[in-house]
């Protein structure tokens, strides 16, 4: 038989043996007893790998409270959390942490519920540049949940009205995809929905996972997932490292800084922002941090340093650094980063 | 969460406000998201950015 097609539910190769599939008289893909897939050409899916456009959906990486509790204050603006995700509550104060998963999944996100809070929102903004190629197709969103109290987590998909910018909790600039629910118990289960973005959805989008009145008990969270295409696919892990990476186009703390004496109190220096971020970020110093240098032939540390004026770049800054003594102006000095990870700058280009 | 902001230096590079209580510097970048939420209070007539060196 040559040309034609073949209709067929099943297709079976029997008991130990492989099932063969040839084109061009040649083999094409082996099925092997054990289900493992060989092709002889190159496989070309529909989506790519690297296809998780949720960047630290496992929540691996937590810079700003490297595993620490946080305190999300209900009624303020959304509060980042562990890297790429915010969170916001109202009712009362909840309090969010990373916290260790089951063995494959080292990490989750859960929130401890409080008494009177009335909603708790976690979400992320995906940048237009990683996300616009879903516009007018079917995206998959794929999410690990439990809930100690709750029956309920809400989802809720948005675009961007114009290009990377969601606005404000108290003026959002957004518009509402669709959204669901899914039905959670105490039990860690993973569930998806697919979801049909429009295509005016070039500019970004914004996944919010909601819960209610979490009175107590506690709402985790891990291995967030959205791709291309209609099948839930398992959760896409990545390498330490590049996921690190990832992050830090968005938030990073800057410890490699050159500098010389400005005035007797200040010293003028560059620091340097690596990787390159999406934008010149927004920087703080970090309350109670200390900053140290070594000056020539000197080691010096202080405490009650200030972060008196700063130009930000997308992979720099220049930074004056005040509220010191016994600078000498036009001396150089060079910033030492203290064992125990003494971060003393945020820079935040998150969206 | 914005408060307190000002613009620093000449030319102007930078505004220095509170964001959420916490001292911070935020480019005159419009793709930065800080920087947008500000322009869009601005217009909004509920924050006001004072002159550098006020």
């Amino acid at each position: 038989m040559s040309a034609g097609t073949l209709v067929v539910g099943t297709i079976n190769s029997g008991a130990s043996a492989p099932l063969v599939l040839q084109s061009n008289n040649t083999t094409a893909l082996t099925l092997d007893t054990s289900q493992n897939a060989t092709f002889a050409g190159t496989a070309a899916m529909s989506s790519s790998f690297k296809r998780n456009r949720i960047i630290n959906g496992n929540c691996a990486a937590d810079q700003r409270n490297a595993g620490a509790a946080q305190t999300i204050t209900a009624g303020a603006a959304l509060a980042y959390t562990v890297d790429r995700f915010y969170a916001y509550c109202t009712g009362a104060n909840v309090t969010g942490q990373q916290v260790a998963g089951a063995t494959a999944n080292q990490y989750r996100y859960q929130f401890t519920g409080a008494a009177s809070v009335t909603a708790i929102n976690f979400a992320q903004r995906i940048e237009a540049l990683n996300c616009a190629d879903l516009a007018g197709t079917t995206a998959t969103f794929s999410v690990d949940l439990a809930n100690t109290l709750l029956t309920t987590v809400t989802w809720t998909a948005y675009y961007a009205n114009t290009t990377n910018t969601f606005g404000t909790l108290a003026s959002p600039t957004v518009t509402s995809i669709s959204t669901g629910t899914f039905t959670v118990s105490s039990t860690v289960t993973r569930y998806n929905v697919q979801i049909a973005i429009p295509s005016a959805a070039t500019t970004g989008l914004q996944i919010v996972l909601s819960v209610g009145a979490q009175t107590s008990g506690t709402w985790t969270i891990g291995n967030v997932q959205l791709e291309a295409g209609s099948i839930a696919t398992p959760y896409e892990r990545q390498i330490y490292s590049d996921q690190l990476l990832q992050c830090q186009r968005y938030f990073q703390q800057p410890t490699a800084w050159t500098g010389m004496g400005d005035t007797t109190t200040g010293i003028s220096a560059v620091v340097t922002l690596s990787p390159p971020m999406r934008a010149a970020p927004t920087m703080t110093g970090i309350s109670g941090s200390t900053l140290s240098w070594r000056s020539p032939g000197a080691d010096n540390t202080s405490t009650s340093w200030t972060l008196a004026a700063v130009q930000p770049f997308p992979n720099g800054a220049w930074v004056l650094f005040g509220n010191l003594t016994t600078i000498v102006a036009g001396s150089g000095y060079q910033g030492r980063y203290l064992s125990g990870g003494n971060y003393i700058l945020n820079a935040s280009a998150e969206l | 969460m914005y408060t307190n902001a000002q613009y620093i230096g000449s030319p102007s590079q930078v505004i220095r406000c509170d964001i959420n209580g916490v001292t911070s510097f935020v480019p005159l970048d419009p793709s930065n998201t800080d920087y947008a939420n500000i322009m869009q209070l601005v217009a909004e007539g509920k924050l006001t950015i004072a002159p550098a060196g006020a």
